[in-house]
């Protein structure tokens, strides 16, 4: 969810960052850590975000000053995320701790059926709910956002106008890994409850996806989100009804449900995304 | 003689690289509390002093040898795969599917080549598919590979916890051996003709890239899209061959994976061969003459990484720290051509 | 009571060199404030260098620019500062923001608090004013050619207090009707007191509106004159083409007669769009003849790149026949087309034609017939023999093989692209720009090379947009004229100036 943000932020840079991955998981065992040793969830979610920033600070100075190829960087980045963290959290693993647990709304986690689910939730899943208003606020209608964008769009124009692109796409990506890194703290806080390496499994890498499907558009980077999140909510609800499918195909659905959104965005979607994303994407040879 | 000295200089940046990536790498180790010197002693010494060490380098380079290849022979191509992992997982699981279900009582000389045939053709299939997606519907062939990796050992898991299942393995998810006929020749204790093979097919893709027709206009296409396209060059066609080859090559080192070494399938089969050997290429710039290096100091750091472990505490993956470090200063240092 | 108007814009005797080529040298040109003042010249004159000068993205190598008679070094911030605003050819528009957004990003730093719905009533305000119909809400990439303009007129206003504003050849993307409203709007300007150099090839609009003419060939000032001085259609056209027409060189000494006139390649009634789907030509015919060299005329971006890949089957066109000696050649292709014996000579061989990291010898082998084969592979060592013993490497004083062709200047690209199609001993040699940015001497050996395929039997047709290169060299012109191909013409009894009617006539 929030590694959809993130990424969406990344690309609309004109940036793609395999390495959203990283930034995730860095940021869950960051968040996980910090709140143990604090028992401050809120410092968890902070160092988790600065986590995710770090690495993603690794990979806009890569790509945007040293013109690495995006993509074997961000790939580096990941594996570098998914190595540093397992290194350094040999420690935590099986440790519990009680990280961020459900808040209920009063009244509103009253309503029957829909009320739990959504207004029984951890603060991290709140804050979710309101950043994609708040992100297509900034994104399209802020003059930071807009600045941001032409970033992604042709930075010759926008230096022209007296910006550093470099700069901007640099916060661009950061202020991106920022946020993969809360989702990755989430995950670890929230939402499991524990530390596990390689945690993320490949979420980073289907937010990546996800953001090409949703037209670079938080709101339906939301969506896809939700229906990804579906996917996984629905295997585990078959498993609990017993069908008779192995776990395994049901693992599969978000990675085949996104490889077809893909495919959608294939089709369908190609004139929205970023200009100078898209040189990168259809030039993406070594 | 500009070649030459062209050539010194890369080798030279690569070895700057190197040497910055472990003079990093020793000051995070004096941050963890440990002598680097200490660590970076025990790597070599441990791991290259003696004959199983090496062995051990040998056999864990083969599959990073094999995909590297393969993911050169698609760079070449223009096209970024990085879906030597599920290739190779997958043609771990058709070989072993051959082996179990068909080739139990076949003799070692067809048995090993059509168990081989299959582990190709697994990787084939789903590098195939990749390379449909890519060529036809325009997918981005990067992303479409990094996710299949991930269906792919779901598919596995599917396998060996499912039908593939050996009875008599108390529960563990793993299939059953293979037999032992089908077990490849070793040249040295523990070690398989595996490395041969590897290296044999490096060499004949270098050699295939560099002088044959094909390789050519593969190169072509590499280089600039419109030129084939104006020199007449089927495009679309050449870059959906180059993936299967490139599956195939993959779906082999799973193959050899399962012969050589293992002898029966794990879900841990071949877990982040594909990222290492994509890695391998990566460094060894496409080149599959260098790549056969490159897998060798990636084999070297990931089997040094369990010395390690063993003798200092470290976790093993802390080299796996060292190698992204690696990695990072080569893309800093950037490709000059 | 008379006042002495100052220019806003004085240069003094400025130039720019490209390495040793002068783009522009020794150039004094005054803008006064309240003028149209047209900049024309052919291709490559030097008009779009000097005004990029004078908006500061290319710096003068030698002499000065004067604004309101202070020594400037002009940068595109200091030129918007200063009230100098560019509309550029290709816009500096960003397709996939609204109107409103683009302009909004092109404010100077201390207007931006300002609220949207002021900027958006201030875009009415200039809409209004100037007859300029646009929506501040609309997304640029929805609109055409003729809208986008508009957008960035406004936008280059919104930008500062200009004074002075420069177009580069704006008309060439405005259908007629919008090119009259444009027009228009241009005097409007003008009686507000600003500014307006105007780039532009139509020299029917230039007679229309201007105030003053400025005649550029070969980087210089040739003319300069005044609407009192007068100026009509003949002498702007004898100032552009050079007055004296000398044929350089006449090649028919060296040309072998053909009787039969064989006809190649055929096509029959093409309709070509280009990338973006506007129709680029329609209802064109062209037969390419044995033995014969086609010159066609027109302005560059007409069209000619996308007939040319249309004739190689690069593209395919949207209705029409092509045919090469009888064979019906209609989609197929590239591949066929090559096998058949078409060559093309492209007008960028960096784009279409150079692989990085190849080797010059690498290139010679791309159309893969003539090459003779080794065991699993191309012969190269053969191949180098063949290029280091034929004439043309030898005319064209092509580099070592052994080199990396893309390491090398556009000038050796193109060459070696020259070469290797050469070499091919094509039946239809298409050569776009063949002699572009070459030097004198070496574009003689490009027509003798041409002439002397021509007597192979080779079909050619040459793109040019050097008029007097083409009546030199060819048999036959036709001639771009709007959408559409002309007839064809004997060089020997037609004008430059009679051509040049032609290209621009059509279209306004």
């Amino acid at each position: 969810m929030y590694g959809i943000y993130g990424e969406t932020i990344t690309e609309r840079v004109g940036v793609i960052n395999l390495g959203t991955e990283g930034c995730m998981i860095a940021g869950a065992l960051a968040g996980y850590a910090f709140t143990y040793k604090s028992g401050l969830p809120f410092m968890g979610v902070l160092m988790g975000a600065l986590c995710g920033g770090l690495l993603a600070f690794i990979h806009s100075l890569l790509v945007i000053y040293r013109g690495a190829n995006q993509l074997a960087t961000g790939l580096t980045i990941m594996f570098m995320g998914v190595g540093i963290t397992a290194f350094l959290g040999i420690d935590y693993v099986s440790v519990s701790c009680k990280g961020l647990s459900p808040v209920a709304i009063p009244l509103l986690s009253q309503i029957p059926v829909l009320g739990p689910v959504v207004f029984n939730q951890d603060i991290l899943t709140y804050i979710s709910y309101i950043l994609c208003p708040l992100l297509t606020w900034f994104l399209f209608k802020s003059r930071s956002g807009l600045i941001l964008r032409a970033a992604g769009e042709d930075s010759e124009v926008l230096s022209v106008y007296g910006y550093n692109p470099k700069l901007v796409k640099m916060a661009g990506v950061i202020l991106g890994g920022m946020i993969s890194g809360i989702g990755g703290a989430q995950l670890s806080m929230a939402y499991t409850h524990t530390w596990i390496e390689n945690m993320t499994n490949g979420r980073g890498v289907v937010a990546v996806a996800l953001v090409v499907l949703a037209g670079y558009n938080p709101k339906y980077a939301m969506i896809g989100a939700y229906v990804f999140g579906g996917a996984q909510a629905l295997q585990l609800l078959l498993q609990a009804q017993g069908v008779n499918i192995s776990t395994f195909i049901l693992q599969m659905f978000p990675y085949i449900f996104t490889i077809f959104a893909l495919f959608i965005a294939a089709k369908s979607g190609k004139q929205s995304a970023p200009a100078e994303l898209k040189k990168i994407i259809e030039s993406s040879a070594n | 003689m500009i070649k030459k000295l062209k050539g010194t200089k890369d080798i030279l940046m690569t070895f700057v690289s190197l040497l910055v990536a472990v003079l990093v790498y020793g000051i995070f180790l004096i941050i963890s509390g440990v002598n680097p010197l200490d660590i970076y002693s025990q790597m070599i010494t441990q791991t290259l002093g003696n004959g199983y060490g090496i062995g051990q380098v040998i056999v864990k380079s083969t599959p990073f040898i094999l995909v590297a290849v393969a993911t050169t022979i698609s760079a070449k191509a223009g096209l970024v795969n990085v879906g030597g992992e599920g290739q190779l997982v997958l043609g771990a699981l058709t070989s072993t599917i051959a082996a179990v279900f068909l080739l139990d009582g076949f003799p070692s000389f067809i048995g090993i080549p059509l168990m081989a045939v299959a582990g190709m053709l697994g990787g084939m299939f789903w590098s195939g598919l990749a390379g449909v997606m890519r060529v036809c519907w325009n997918m981005n062939e990067t992303l479409t590979t990094v996710i299949m990796n991930y269906i792919a050992y779901d598919i596995v898991a599917y396998a060996v916890y499912g039908r593939l299942k050996d009875p008599e393995s108390f529960n563990w998810p793993m299939s059953p051996k293979i037999g032992a006929q089908l077990k490849l020749p070793e040249i040295y204790p523990g070690v398989s003709i595996g490395i041969i093979i590897a290296v044999v097919i490096s060499l004949t893709t270098w050699f295939i890239l560099s002088k044959s027709t094909g390789g050519y206009k593969l190169r072509v296409i590499g280089g600039n899209v419109e030129a084939a396209r104006h020199a007449g060059i089927p495009v679309a066609a050449t870059q959906i061959k180059a993936f299967l080859i490139s599956g195939a090559i993959s779906g082999l080192a799973g193959m050899i994976e399962i012969a050589g070494v293992e002898g029966r399938l794990r879900t841990t089969t071949g877990t982040n061969y594909g990222y290492y050997g994509f890695l391998a290429a990566w460094m060894a710039w496409n080149n599959p003459l260098a790549a056969i290096f490159t897998a060798l100091l990636i084999g070297f750091l990931s089997v040094s990484g369990n010395v390690v472990e063993i003798s200092s505490g470290l976790p093993s993956s802390c080299t796996k720290i060292l190698m992204a470090i690696i990695l990072l200063s080569i893309l800093w240092k950037g490709k000059k051509k | 009571m008379e006042k002495i108007v100052h220019p806003i814009i004085k240069t003094e005797s400025i130039g720019i060199k490209f390495g040793d080529f002068e783009a522009n040298k020794n150039i004094n040109l005054n803008v006064y404030p309240g003028q149209i003042h047209a900049i024309v010249g052919e291709n490559g004159a030097g008009k779009s260098t000097l005004m990029k000068m004078l908006y500061g993205v290319y710096k003068p190598t030698s002499g000065r620019i004067r604004i309101d008679g202070i020594e400037m070094n002009m940068t595109p911030t200091l030129a918007i500062s200063s009230g100098i605003g560019m509309v550029f050819q290709d816009f500096r528009l960003i397709p996939a923001f609204t109107v409103l957004e683009n302009i909004l990003m092109a404010m100077p730093e201390k207007e931006r608090k300002v609220s949207k719905e002021e900027i958006s009533n201030k875009i009415r305000d200039i809409s209004s004013r100037y007859k300029i119909t646009i929506d501040p809400e609309m997304l640029v990439a929805n609109m055409d050619l003729g809208q986008r303009q508009r957008v960035e007129i406004v936008k280059v206003l919104m930008m500062g207090k200009m004074r002075v504003l420069i177009f580069d050849e704006p008309t060439s993307v405005l259908t007629q009707e919008e090119a009259k409203e444009f027009l228009g709007m241009l005097r409007s300007l003008r009686n507000d007191g600003y500014a307006v150099l105007l780039i532009t090839h139509k020299l029917k609009e230039i007679l229309a509106c201007s105030d003053v003419i400025t005649v550029l060939r070969r980087g210089e000032i040739v003319a300069s004159q005044t609407k009192d001085e007068g100026f009509d259609q003949e002498w702007l056209i004898n100032r552009i083409m050079g007055g004296e027409i000398k044929i350089q060189n006449n090649y028919d000494s060296m040309k072998k007669k053909f009787d039969d006139r064989l006809s190649i390649l055929k096509c029959i009634g093409l309709q070509i769009k280009n990338d973006d789907g506007l129709t680029m030509l329609h209802n064109a015919d062209l037969n390419l003849v044995r033995g014969e060299i086609t010159g066609l005329a027109g302005i560059s971006g007409k069209g000619q790149r996308e007939l040319l890949d249309v004739l190689f089957g690069y593209r395919h066109a949207s209705a029409g026949v092509i045919s090469i000696c009888n064979e019906v050649m209609t989609n197929k292709s590239v591949n066929d087309y090559i096998k058949s014996g078409v060559a093309l000579i492209s007008e960028d061989p960096k784009r279409d034609n150079v692989v990085p990291g190849m080797k010059i010898y690498e290139h010679m082998a791309l159309e893969t017939e003539n090459v003779k084969y080794k065991k699993i592979g191309i012969d190269w060592d053969q191949m180098i023999e063949n290029i280091k013993a034929s004439e043309v490497s030898e005319q064209l004083k092509l580099p070592e093989v052994h080199r990396v062709l893309g390491t090398l200047s556009g000038g050796n690209m193109q060459r070696c692209m020259i070469a290797r199609n050469v070499m091919r001993k094509p039946k239809v040699l298409l050569a776009s720009y063949p002699s572009r940015g070459l030097d004198v001497g070496m574009v003689e050996e490009v027509h003798k090379i041409l002439v002397s395929l021509r007597n192979d039997g080779c079909a050619i047709l040459f793109v040019s947009e050097d008029l007097e290169e083409l009546l030199a060299v060819s048999d036959t012109i036709v001639v771009m004229t709007g959408t559409t191909l002309s007839q064809k013409y004997n060089p020997k009894k037609v004008s430059i100036a009679e051509i040049g009617e032609l290209m621009v006539g059509g279209n306004g």
